[in-house]
C-alpha cells in the first residue's frame, strides 16, 4: 500500500486539507484515483451511513446509492445521518445530501495556468436511487458496468445474492459487508481474482416449525408467539384460509391425518427430554379419538371456526360473507360504538372460550396429550369473563410499560380490547383498517399477539411469559443492531476499497489483467471476545470459490424429487425462484423451451406447461436423468440441473441414532438439492406460498422472517477462521486450550448479514442452535 | 395505547436487545469526557452520543485551525475552509467576527454534539479551559475519559490524579497515524466485570488482571516489553508513543520538517534502546503521515473497537482489552496486547 506513497509534500497539487492524511498514507496517484472513481452502494442503512461518511470523509466524489427504505425512529441509535424530523423519508436522499456536505470542497486553484479538467474537478455528486434492487429496468448490468466497484450495506440475502450475480456478470469488484449484535463480517468477491461468492457457501435456511407443534403440542414461548401471529391473520387477515389455523370441515379431516403424521415427526424434533411424552401417538388411535372429540365444536367440527367467522363479519373483515351476522360496516345498520363494544365483547368471550377452552378440551379428548408431561389446562370460565370488561386492558392501566408480564385475566381483557378498538375503527372509517398483514410495529397487532401466545402459554404451562418487548422480539424477528458494529465494517469495507482501487491503478499503469485482490484484500471477521492471540478484528484470506457454486462456477445442481408429482409451477416457485433465486427464469430441455419469461414474453405462451407433471414436459420431459437447463438473462446466469426421481422421502433424525421415519412434509417441500437440502438461503421470497408465514425465526442459523424481507444471522455452530494470518505464519485456528479461543467461543463467531430487522441476540441463536428441538418440517 | 415512557425505548430498541436495559440505563447516566478531538476521538463520540451516552468535550485548540485536517463528521471541510478565508466577510469587525466563528473546537462542536442525539439534550457539555488549568480533582467525575494527542506528561498527570481519587474509571489514550492506529486502555484498578458466557448468562465478578495503570504503562520502558506472541515491541505501540513525544515537542506551532522528524527520531530510537525497530521503519515516509496522520476508515474501525471497550467499561459487561489495543488498518487486523510493566 505504501509502494509510492510520498515522502514530501513538495511539488504535489494542491489538495484539501483533510485529505492530506489519505495523501501522506496512500500517496498521490491513488488520491487521484479515489477523486475519479465511481462508487455504487447498495444499501444506506446502518453499515450505509457508515460507509457514505467515511468515503466523503476520504474524497469519494462520484458514489451513487440505491436503497428502497424509509426512515424509522428505531433506526436514530446509529443511522447517523438521520434525524428524526426525517422519519419517513428516503433514506438514500437524505443519507447523499448528508454524506455530500461532508465531501472536501476541489483545492483552491493553483495560480495559474489552471489544470486541465479532470472529472475530480468536476462537482462532487452523491446520486440516491430510491428503489429495489431487483428492478431490472434500472439496476441491470450495463448499470453495474458504470462504477469501479460496488459496496453492499444490505440487510438481507434476497437482495445481496442479486447484488452478488450482478457483480459477478459485470466483472465489478463487491465489497460486502454484514453485523448483526457485536459481530460482523467483511469480504470481497472479484470473479477474476478466484474469490468465493457470496452464493458459494450455503446459506442457512429459515427456522420453520411443524405445523402440528404449532397447532396442537407447543412447548416454547416462539411456538406461542408463530401461533398468535396465525390467530391474528385467522381474526383480521384477508384471506381468512390463509391462516394456519384455519380449519373448514373438508381440510379438517385431511388436517388431521397431516396432524397424526406430524405429531410423530415433530417428536423426532422435539428435545430429548420431550421423547418420552408423545413419541407414541398412532394415526389409528388419533383417528378414532378425533371422531369423539369432533362433536364438542360448535358450529360443524371446527372447535371456533363457527365463532371465528362471526367476529370476522363484526368486524367487518369479511363485510357480507356470513348472513348470521348482525352488523356490518355500512352506515345505515351500523350500531352505536356502544353497542358494537358489547357486541365485540361478547363475540370476544366465545372466540377465547372456543380457542382456550372447547379446543383445548377437544385435543385433550383425542388424546394429543396422552403421554405428555404435562397436559393443557383450558381456561377457567372466569378468566374468560375478563373480556366483559370487567378487568382494566393492561395496556390501559397508568404507567404500564413494554417490559410488563401480564396475567391471564389481563391477557383475556387485552384482546377484548384490541377487538373492540379494531371494531370501532372499523366504524370510523378508519383507512388503516382493516390490518392486512401483521406488522410488529403497529401497536395493536402487538398487543393482540403478546396477549394471544401468553394465553396459549399459560394453557399449555410454558414458560416464561413474555412481555410485550419479549413478543416484539420474537414476532418480528428483530435482530439487535449497534452504531460502533457499523462502523467498524463500514470502515473496513473503505480500507478494502483503497487495495481494490490500487489494483485497479497497477493495471492500468502497467497492463495485465487484474483479478489480484486476494493478494491484499481480506476476508475480517469482528467478533466478540478476543481470540486467543487477542484479536477483535481477524483478517483472514479470501477464500477461494466453492467448486459446486452453481451460480460463480456454473456447477451442475443436482435435483432430487418426485417427477410424478411435481409440476412445472411447482418446481419454478419453489425450487427455480426460491432456491436458486433466478429472477426471469427460461427453462429447456434439450432444445426445447418449456418456459420463458420476461417483459417481452406473452405469458400464455407456455402456461399449458406450468400445471403439466415434470414427467409429462415436452422434449421428452424432465423424468429421471434428464437435464434441464435454466438460464437467466437478467442474471447473466445458467445452470444445469440434473434431475433425479425420488419418491420415498423419510426424515433421518441423526439426533436419535439414524432412525429413520416417515416423512410429513408437503409435496413441495419434498426435494434435495446439491445431496443437501438447500442451496442457500432465501429470505424475502414474496410468494405467498403457504406455510412461509409459520416460519420464526429462533434457530441457531438464522433469523428472518422470509415474508418481511429481513434478514439473517448466521452463526456457523462449528465455524474456524480459515487461513488466519495473524502472524501470516500462524495456522487456522483450532485451538480450545484457552477461554478465548474455547469451543464456546469459536461458536460465536459469526458471518453475520446486517439485519436491522431480523432476529434475536446472536448469543441467543448460538445458544438455541444447539437444541436440537427445531425441525425444517412443514405442513 | 401502551404509553410510551419518551422515545426512549423506540430509539434504543435495537440495542437494548442487545445489552439490556440494565445496561442502556448504566449508559444513559455517564459522562465521558472527550480530551482534544481527533478523527478516532469524534468517532467514539458519535458512537457513544448515538448509543445515548453523554458527551463533555474539553479541547481549547484554535477552530477551525486546529482541526482542518480531521476527517470527521462533525465539522464540514467546506465550512472549516469558509472560515479560514481572512477575506471572507470584507469590512466585519473582528469583534462580530469572533463571535461568529467560535474560537476553540470544543465551542464549535457543542451544538453539532447535541444535534445527533436530542434524548441527551442538556446533559452534553463542554469544557473551555485548557487541559492544565484543571485542577487535580477535575477528572474523577467522568465515567470514563478519552484522550487524543496528549503528551506523555499528560496523560501520566491524568492517570496519577485518577489514582488519587480511587475511582475505577476508564481512560483511553489513542491515536491513529496513517495506516496504524493504536490506544492504552488504562480501566481502572477498581474495574470489575461480568464475562458474557452465552444467553443471559455472565460469569461472576471479575478483575482486571494484571492490571497497570496509564501511568505505570507510559513509564515502561518500551525495549523490554514482549508478549506470548510477540518477540519484540509490536511496532504500531512504538510509532504511537514516538509519535506522543514528537507532537508534544512541537506542539507549539513550528512547522515540521521531514529533516527535523527524522533526526528526532533517530535520537529518540536510540534513547528508548529501540534502534532495532528504528531500522524497519520508513523515517522519511512518517514523516509525512506523522504531520498528517489521519485516514478517516482507519479512525472510523478503530473508534468502533474503542467504543465498544468504553460500553465494557460503563456496563460492566464483557471482557475489557487489556490494556493496548493495536489497529493495522493494511490487512483490517485489530487485536489487544498486554503491555506487562
Amino acid at each position: 500500500m505504501t509502494d509510492d506513497a510520498i515522502t514530501s509534500n513538495d511539488d504535489l497539487p494542491p489538495c484539501p486539507p483533510i485529505l492530506l492524511g489519505i495523501r501522506a498514507a496512500l500517496g498521490q496517484s491513488l488520491l487521484e484515483e479515489i477523486l475519479s472513481s465511481k462508487i455504487l452502494l447498495i444499501g444506506s442503512g446502518g453499515i450505509g451511513c457508515e460507509l457514505l461518511k467515511n468515503l466523503a470523509l476520504s474524497g469519494f466524489r462520484h458514489v451513487e446509492v440505491v436503497d428502497l427504505d424509509t426512515i424509522d425512529v428505531s433506526n436514530l441509535n446509529r443511522q447517523f445521518l438521520f434525524r428524526s424530523v426525517h422519519v419517513g423519508m428516503p433514506k438514500c436522499v437524505v443519507a447523499s445530501e448528508a454524506a455530500l456536505r461532508m465531501v472536501p470542497p476541489p483545492p483552491p486553484p493553483p495560480s495559474p495556468p489552471p489544470t486541465p479538467t479532470t472529472r475530480s474537478s468536476q462537482a462532487a455528486a452523491y446520486l440516491p436511487h430510491h428503489g429495489n434492487v431487483f428492478d431490472n429496468s434500472r439496476f441491470n448490468v450495463p448499470f453495474f458496468q458504470k462504477f469501479a466497484l460496488v459496496l453492499n450495506a444490505l440487510d438481507n440475502v434476497a437482495a445481496r445474492r442479486r447484488v452478488n450475480r450482478l457483480c459477478l456478470a459485470s466483472d465489478v469488484p463487491l465489497i460486502e459487508a454484514g453485523t448483526a449484535g457485536y459481530l460482523g463480517q467483511v469480504t470481497v468477491i472479484d470473479r477474476r481474482s478466484g474469490t468465493e461468492c457470496y452464493e458459494c457457501q450455503p446459506k442457512p435456511t429459515q427456522k420453520v416449525y411443524p405445523i402440528c407443534t404449532i397447532r396442537s403440542t407447543p412447548s416454547q414461548p416462539v411456538h406461542c408467539v408463530v401461533w398468535a401471529k396465525e390467530l391474528y391473520r385467522l381474526c383480521f387477515g384477508p384471506k381468512v384460509e390463509d391462516s394456519m389455523l384455519y380449519e373448514d370441515e373438508e381440510g379438517l379431516r385431511e388436517r388431521r391425518e397431516g396432524d397424526d403424521d406430524g405429531d410423530g415427526d415433530g417428536d423426532g424434533d422435539e428435545k430429548k427430554d420431550d421423547d418420552g411424552r408423545r413419541t407414541t401417538t398412532t394415526g389409528d388411535e388419533g383417528s378414532a379419538d378425533v371422531a369423539a372429540g369432533g362433536a364438542k365444536g360448535g358450529g360443524g367440527s371446527s372447535a371456533y371456526m363457527g365463532a371465528m367467522t362471526d367476529l370476522r363479519s363484526l368486524l367487518g373483515v369479511d363485510p357480507a360473507s356470513s348472513p348470521g351476522s348482525s352488523s356490518s360496516s355500512s352506515s345505515s345498520t351500523s350500531p352505536t360504538p356502544y353497542d358494537v363494544a358489547s357486541a365485540v365483547r361478547s363475540k370476544a368471550r366465545e372466540v377465547i372460550s372456543a380457542l382456550f377452552v372447547t379446543e383445548i378440551e377437544k385435543q385433550i379428548g383425542m388424546g394429543t396429550y396422552r403421554t405428555a408431561d404435562r397436559a393443557p389446562e383450558p381456561l377457567s370460565s372466569s378468566d374468560v369473563d375478563s373480556c366483559r370488561d370487567v378487568v382494566p386492558s393492561p395496556t390501559m392501566r397508568d404507567g404500564c410499560a413494554p417490559t410488563d408480564v401480564w396475567s391471564v385475566r389481563e391477557c383475556v381483557a387485552e384482546i377484548a380490547s384490541c377487538l373492540v378498538e379494531v371494531a370501532e375503527n372499523a366504524i370510523a372509517q378508519d383507512p388503516t383498517f382493516p390490518l392486512p398483514e401483521f406488522d410488529k410495529d403497529d401497536d395493536v397487532a402487538m398487543r393482540f399477539v403478546t396477549a394471544a401466545s401468553n394465553l396459549r402459554s399459560y394453557v399449555f404451562g410454558i414458560e416464561p411469559i413474555q412481555s410485550m418487548y419479549d413478543a416484539k422480539g420474537m414476532a418480528g424477528n428483530i435482530i439487535p443492531a449497534i452504531a460502533t458494529t457499523n462502523a467498524i465494517v463500514a470502515g473496513l469495507q473503505v480500507l478494502q476499497v483503497f487495495h481494490v482501487l490500487r489494483a485497479q491503478l497497477d493495471v492500468k499503469k502497467n497492463g495485465g489483467e487484474g483479478g489480484k485482490l486476494k493478494e491484499c484484500c481480506r476476508y475480517i471477521y469482528c467478533l466478540r471476545d478476543k481470540t486467543r492471540k487477542g484479536y477483535l478484528l481477524q483478517p483472514t484470506t479470501l477464500p477461494d470459490p466453492n467448486p459446486e457454486c452453481f451460480v460463480c462456477r456454473n456447477a451442475i445442481v443436482s435435483l432430487a424429487l418426485n417427477t410424478n408429482e411435481w409440476t412445472l409451477d411447482m418446481l419454478l416457485k419453489r425450487v427455480v425462484k426460491k432456491e436458486l433465486g433466478f429472477a426471469e427464469p427460461t427453462v429447456m430441455i434439450g432444445e426445447d423451451i418449456v418456459y420463458e419469461e420476461g417483459e417481452d414474453i406473452d405469458p400464455s405462451e407456455y402456461a399449458a406447461n406450468l400445471a403439466k407433471k415434470m414427467v409429462d414436459l415436452p422434449g421428452g420431459g424432465a423424468g429421471h436423468g434428464s437435464v434441464l437447463r435454466i438460464e437467466d438473462f437478467t442474471q447473466d446466469l445458467e445452470v444445469e440441473v440434473s434431475v433425479s426421481h425420488r419418491d420415498c422421502w423419510v426424515d433421518v433424525d441423526e439426533e436419535k441414532g439414524g432412525e429413520a421415519k416417515d416423512d410429513g412434509r408437503a409435496e413441495m417441500e419434498k426435494f434435495e438439492i446439491g445431496g443437501k437440502k438447500l442451496v442457500a438461503a432465501t429470505a424475502a421470497s414474496s410468494d405467498s406460498m403457504k406455510g412461509d408465514s409459520v416460519s420464526a425465526e429462533s434457530d441457531g442459523f438464522r433469523a428472518a422472517s422470509a415474508n418481511e424481507g429481513e434478514d439473517v444471522l448466521l452463526v456457523e455452530e462449528n465455524y474456524v477462521p480459515r487461513g488466519v494470518n495473524e502472524d501470516s505464519k500462524m495456522p487456522a485456528q483450532t485451538s480450545s486450550e484457552h477461554g478465548n479461543g474455547s469451543k464456546e467461543q469459536l461458536k460465536k463467531r459469526a458471518f453475520a448479514d446486517q439485519a436491522e430487522n431480523g432476529a434475536k441476540k446472536a448469543k441467543f441463536n448460538v445458544e438455541d442452535a444447539k437444541k436440537p428441538d427445531l425441525s425444517e418440517v412443514m405442513s | 395505547m401502551v404509553q410510551r415512557a419518551d422515545s426512549h425505548d423506540d430509539v434504543y430498541d435495537r440495542q437494548i436487545r442487545l445489552w439490556g436495559a440494565d445496561a442502556q440505563k448504566r449508559m444513559s447516566s455517564a459522562r465521558v469526557l472527550y480530551i482534544n478531538l481527533t478523527g478516532v476521538t469524534c468517532e467514539i463520540m458519535k458512537n457513544l452520543v448515538l448509543a445515548g451516552v453523554a458527551a463533555v468535550v474539553c479541547d481549547d485548540r484554535p477552530y477551525p485551525e486546529a482541526v482542518r485536517e480531521m476527517p470527521c463528521s462533525f465539522f464540514h471541510a467546506e465550512e472549516m475552509e469558509k472560515a479560514m478565508l481572512p477575506e471572507s466577510n470584507e469590512g466585519e469587525p473582528e469583534a462580530k467576527k469572533a463571535k461568529r466563528i467560535p474560537a476553540t473546537v470544543a465551542s464549535a462542536i457543542q451544538s453539532k454534539v447535541e444535534e445527533l442525539n436530542p434524548l441527551l439534550s442538556g446533559r452534553n457539555s463542554i469544557e473551555e479551559r485548557a487541559l492544565t488549568s484543571l485542577p487535580d480533582d477535575y477528572f474523577s467525575q467522568f465515567d470514563a475519559i478519552v484522550a487524543s494527542r496528549l503528551t506523555v506528561l499528560e496523560a501520566k498527570h491524568i492517570s496519577l490524579s485518577l489514582q488519587q481519587a480511587e475511582v475505577g474509571k476508564l481512560f483511553i489514550v489513542t491515536d491513529t497515524f496513517g495506516f496504524d492506529g493504536c490506544a492504552h486502555l488504562d480501566f481502572g484498578s477498581r474495574h470489575t466485570y461480568r464475562r458474557e458466557l452465552g444467553k443471559d448468562k455472565l460469569s461472576d465478578l471479575l478483575k482486571i488482571e494484571p492490571y497497570i495503570s496509564m501511568a505505570d504503562m507510559l513509564d515502561a520502558p518500551l525495549a523490554g516489553v514482549k508478549g506470548r506472541w510477540d518477540k519484540e515491541v509490536p511496532r504500531t505501540l512504538v510509532l504511537q508513543r514516538l509519535l506522543m513525544d514528537y507532537w508534544g515537542r512541537s506542539k507549539n506551532g513550528q512547522d515540521n520538517e521531514t529533516q527535523r522528524f527524522v533526526e528526532f527520531s533517530k535520537e529518540w530510537l536510540s534513547l528508548n534502546n529501540l534502534s532495532t525497530v528504528g531500522e524497519s521503519l520508513d523515517l522519511n515516509q512518517l514523516a509525512v503521515i506523522a504531520d498528517h496522520p489521519e485516514v478517516s476508515p482507519v479512525s472510523a474501525v478503530l473508534g468502533g473497537i474503542l467504543g465498544n471497550e468504553v460500553i465494557k467499561a460503563l456496563t460492566g459487561k464483557g471482557e475489557p482489552a487489556n490494556n493496548i489495543m493495536l489497529f493495522n488498518g493494511f490487512d483490517g487486523g485489530c487485536r489487544s496486547f498486554l503491555l506487562n510493566a
